[in-house]
């Protein structure tokens, strides 16, 4: 994926036109101000920079709600919504202009409209995307400058300091949430159905046509996804699905004894213990081991009580920017993630819903990456990640001794 | 008026900018304490959010030590923007650009670099007074 390709699929398609029309604001304001003349001397005097910015983030926003129904009239409810709050925003960025009272009604209105977008995203109805984020966040500066009022009083100032400072931590880790709930709960849209798959009795996962929602980690916060071309993977590419997991079963069952994976150079790349612990095979990130299920880049282990389970593998492009083959299409979906890497200490997180990184790091993007479960994961083998209290259970049931010590030493041996 | 307040609407606008800032960068700690698992990766961002914080305050109060300071954070952060595209020019490693990360990264810290100009510009240095023994 192209840079721009990126940055586009961060954009919800029924946001486009809404992002579009907004961006073409500064154009429209700067003719605007080139057709009409000079305001005459003796007039109003022109507002403060305060009241310049609070009308520019009512009008951003109220363009982006009033735009949203181009291409979001799937619901009746929700285009009235759209419609009547982006009105509601012209109509107070019209009252900052002409010198009436905005403060408290546009406070109420940011305040009831960010919970109804937080509670639209948590409760599954819309994946958030990077138009919405931008919104919320526009919100939460027309909502700051609301605040930061005349105030006399050093609490109220205070109060309205630390108001802001919660709201976005608050608005970001709730918009974060619901990210990564939408990805969960993708796993559940493009699932293989793998009964009788591999006798030609393939069962087409089912889909609700009026429900195209792509699901592509359109928040890019620690997720990155290409749109999907189609969301019905037709029978040949569910079967192609099938055979691939069925293949890397078969040849990582050699290391299903994490000792032998230890001893044929697969070492540890983080957590030592857990449900998700994964060792990491750097000879195979080379171009011919592209989708090899011989050679996958790494292995995922459940390791706990002294005991090893093989949970399955991890497919890794050898290149950053360069999208994985999906024989299975929206089955086999590939993700990649956005990362920041912090010097002090040494350590990695990933980038927030709004774009940014902790304090004295630096972002980049890793090589896109497929995880294939192999255990049978309730999931599927598709899925994103796996139940920690089934791979606990799992691993009880099949893991084998693991010595007390030897992770860490491989992870050691291979720095 | 009580002190850390001013009648200048650009300061006000960067001290409501600089709270963002701290809001954005506290926002941000939580995804490196819940992947590393240590509360250690706190330290930093905590430290760099009460900063903003009091800058936001001395920036609003005109004290022309908190403008400079600000200019050079908004500095150190549009420079680890353009380090992390630099990085994205890696073969193994890509830097993704969003929309969000535009506005937080590029457009907010240049507005501060721009504000906190503006306003040194304009706020006179206090000049000291020595008292003849």
């Amino acid at each position: 994926m192209n840079p721009w390709q990126t940055f586009w699929s961060g954009i919800a398609p029924d946001h486009a036109a809404a992002f579009i029309l907004t961006a073409l604001l500064p154009a429209v304001w700067w003719l605007y101000r080139a057709i009409t003349p000079p305001p005459a001397t003796d007039g109003p005097p022109p507002l403060s920079l305060m009241h310049r910015w609070a009308m520019a983030g009512l009008v951003v926003t109220g363009v982006i709600h009033v735009a949203l129904p181009i291409g979001h009239h799937d619901n009746p409810v929700l285009t009235a919504g759209f419609l009547g709050a982006g009105l509601a925003y012209l109509w107070l960025a019209v009252r900052v202009v002409r010198g009436r009272s905005w403060r408290l009604l546009t406070a109420l209105l940011v305040v009831s409209n960010l919970f109804g977008y937080l509670f639209v995203i948590t409760a599954g109805g819309e994946e958030p995307d990077q138009v919405g984020i931008l919104t919320a966040l526009d919100e939460l500066m027309v909502l700051g400058i609301a605040m930061t009022g005349p105030a006399h009083r050093r609490l109220a100032r205070a109060a309205a300091s630390a108001g802001t400072i919660a709201a976005v931590v608050l608005v970001g880790l709730v918009i974060w949430i619901g990210s990564f709930v939408a990805h969960q709960h993708s796993d559940l849209d493009a699932d293989l159905t793998t009964a009788g798959a591999a006798d030609a009795a393939v069962e087409v996962p089912h889909h609700d046509d009026d429900h195209e929602h792509d699901h592509a980690a359109r928040a890019q916060a620690g997720v990155i996804m290409r749109s999907l071309a189609s969301h019905h993977p037709t029978a040949e590419q569910v079967r192609a699905a099938d055979q691939l997991a069925r293949s890397t079963e078969s040849a990582i069952a050699r290391y299903a004894d994490i000792n032998v994976a230890l001893e044929a150079g697969y070492k540890p790349s983080g957590a030592l213990a857990g449900t998700e612990v994964h060792l990491e095979n750097k000879a195979y990130d080379t171009a011919a081991h592209i989708l090899d299920p011989e050679h996958p880049q790494a292995l995922v282990y459940v390791v706990a009580d002294g005991k090893a389970a093989l949970l399955g593998a991890v497919f890794r492009m050898p290149e950053a920017g360069r999208p994985g083959p999906e024989p299975g299409a929206a089955i086999t979906r590939w993700h990649a993630h956005n990362i920041c890497l912090t010097p002090l200490p040494p350590g990695a997180g990933i980038a927030s819903p709004f774009g940014g990184c902790p304090a004295l790091s630096v972002g980049a993007t890793m090589p896109e990456m497929m995880h294939v479960w192999t255990a049978g994961n309730p999931g599927g083998p598709y899925a994103e990640s796996v139940d920690p209290q089934w791979a606990r259970a799992y691993n009880a049931a099949h893991g084998t001794p693991l010595a007390s010590g030897r992770l860490g030493r491989a992870r050691s041996a291979a720095r | 008026m009580l002190s850390g307040m001013t009648n200048s609407p650009r300061a006000e606008l960067a001290r409501l900018l600089l709270l963002m800032t701290a809001g954005l960068t506290l926002l941000a700690m939580f995804g490196e304490i819940v992947l590393m698992g240590s509360l250690i990766y706190a330290a930093i961002p905590v430290i760099k959010a009460t900063l903003l914080m009091v800058l936001a305050r001395k920036v609003a109060a005109l004290r022309r030590w908190a403008m400079i300071t600000t200019i050079v954070l908004a500095s150190v952060s549009l420079a680890g923007f353009t380090i992390s595209n630099l990085i994205g020019l890696l073969p193994q490693l890509d830097h993704t650009v969003t929309l969000t990360g535009l506005v937080t990264e590029a457009a907010l810290p240049l507005t501060l670099i721009v504000l906190c100009g503006q306003l040194l510009a304009a706020t006179p240095r206090r000049l000291k007074v020595r008292v003849a023994q």
